[in-house]
């Protein structure tokens, strides 16, 4: 192995030895992360078969699910916790998906969804706690909302949807 | 710290992240619409920020009516409805309550129900399922369930002290009805007063539930 530069030496010694973090702060991570990795429990729960009752003939069926997460204690700035949420859609039709709403300012490049074989769409985000507006806009030009959420109305002409997403302590 | 001293810096904190956050939601409406409705929502924004109503959900409507093509009048339009809706939303269901259930409650006024379906609610001003319930209101009212009958049902799950968890249960219960062919307004009644005695969704659902 060729020398090291000092410092970059001792920057890798420091990392070596590690840092210090507290049990309750890994395992708040560890919670984190296990919650918004698409192949944990949620996802794989849901993208099960029998989890979806999807007529053969249908468009579309959707779901969002939550999942609480401990956000650790709350910032300053007041902005609310945020929570995973999985937005799903059945659209075997489709060629592009997009996830809309509160969450990504309405940003129609923010959050792609990923298609499984069957025509199953889905995306997990972590949203905040609260209400959630959201939309999908499906090969860039069609509107949709959830078929599974609650109907938000159309403002401006197009199908919106919202949902209540639960976060920490609001969910008994 | 002296206790003084912590209020001194809270009120300094609150007086300096204001207009800050102001500006940061001018930033986010600027590049996403035209100027003069940038100003007309900021306009409006402050004199919710004013009657101290929250501001976020206003610039989310601006953005979502921008994110859907439409104009100036449009989009003023909507955030005036928004904000007049969170104030009613407040005179009915006191000062107190959360951001997320205020936004919740304007919503549900927006869906149909009126002030007076939510001064129903009033006493369940600090009911941790409040939320819920009025996400579970929304729901059915969009499902096309009777407001009255919408309203009834979800305080009576209110009185019976159910969780929040069974208002999404009730949501997806009817939605599996309606898939087999059921009237969502007679799924409703069935399904919310089975979880009314079984005093929660636990046990009740099951397997074809999920």
């Amino acid at each position: 192995m060729t020398d090291l530069d000092p410092r970059l030496e001792a920057w890798l010694q420091e990392m070596r030895r590690g840092t210090p973090v507290r049990p309750e702060a890994l395992a708040r991570v560890k919670d984190a992360v296990r919650g918004l990795n698409p192949r944990g429990t949620i996802a794989s729960a849901l993208l099960r078969p029998a989890a979806l009752a999807v007529p053969a003939s249908a468009i579309v069926a959707a779901a969002v699910w939550f999942a609480g997460l401990d956000p650790g204690p709350p910032v300053p700035d007041e902005q609310p916790p945020l929570t995973p949420a999985h937005f799903v859609i059945h659209l075997p039709e489709a060629q592009e998906v997009a996830l809309v709403g509160d969450f990504n300012d309405w940003d129609a490049t923010a959050t792609p969804l990923e298609r499984s074989d069957d025509g199953l769409w889905s995306v997990l985000v972590p949203v905040p706690s609260g209400s959630v507006r959201y939309s999908f806009i499906v090969d860039g030009i069609e509107w949709r909302s959830d078929p599974a959420g609650a109907p938000a109305g159309s403002d401006f002409g197009r199908p919106t949807s919202i949902a209540f997403v639960a976060g920490p302590g609001g969910d008994r | 710290m002296r206790k003084g001293g912590w209020i001194l810096l809270v009120l300094a904190g609150a007086v300096l992240g204001g207009p800050e956050r102001a500006l940061g939601q001018e930033e986010r409406l600027r590049g996403r619409m035209a100027p003069e409705v940038v100003s007309e929502v900021t306009s409006l924004a402050d004199s919710a920020r004013a009657r101290s109503l929250p501001v976020e959900p206003v610039i989310q409507k601006a953005l979502e009516g921008a994110s859907k093509g439409a104009g100036l009048e449009e989009i003023v339009s909507a955030v005036h409805s928004l904000i007049r809706d969170m104030g009613l939303a407040r005179e009915a269901l006191g000062p107190g309550l959360p951001e997320h259930a205020l936004v919740l409650a304007a919503a549900a006024l927006d869906q149909g129900a009126s002030p007076e379906d939510l001064c129903e609610f009033r006493a369940h001003e600090s009911h941790p399922s409040l939320p819920s319930a009025l996400g579970g209101l929304i729901y059915l009212v969009g499902r096309g369930v009777p407001t009255d009958v919408s309203v009834g049902l979800t305080l009576e799950m209110l009185n019976a002290d159910l969780p929040a968890a069974a208002f999404s249960s009730l949501q997806r219960l009817v939605e599996q009805d309606a898939r087999q062919g059921a009237a969502p307004v007679e799924s409703a009644r069935v399904r919310a007063r089975a979880l009314i005695q079984a005093g929660g969704p636990f046990g009740l659902e099951g397997d074809i539930a999920r």
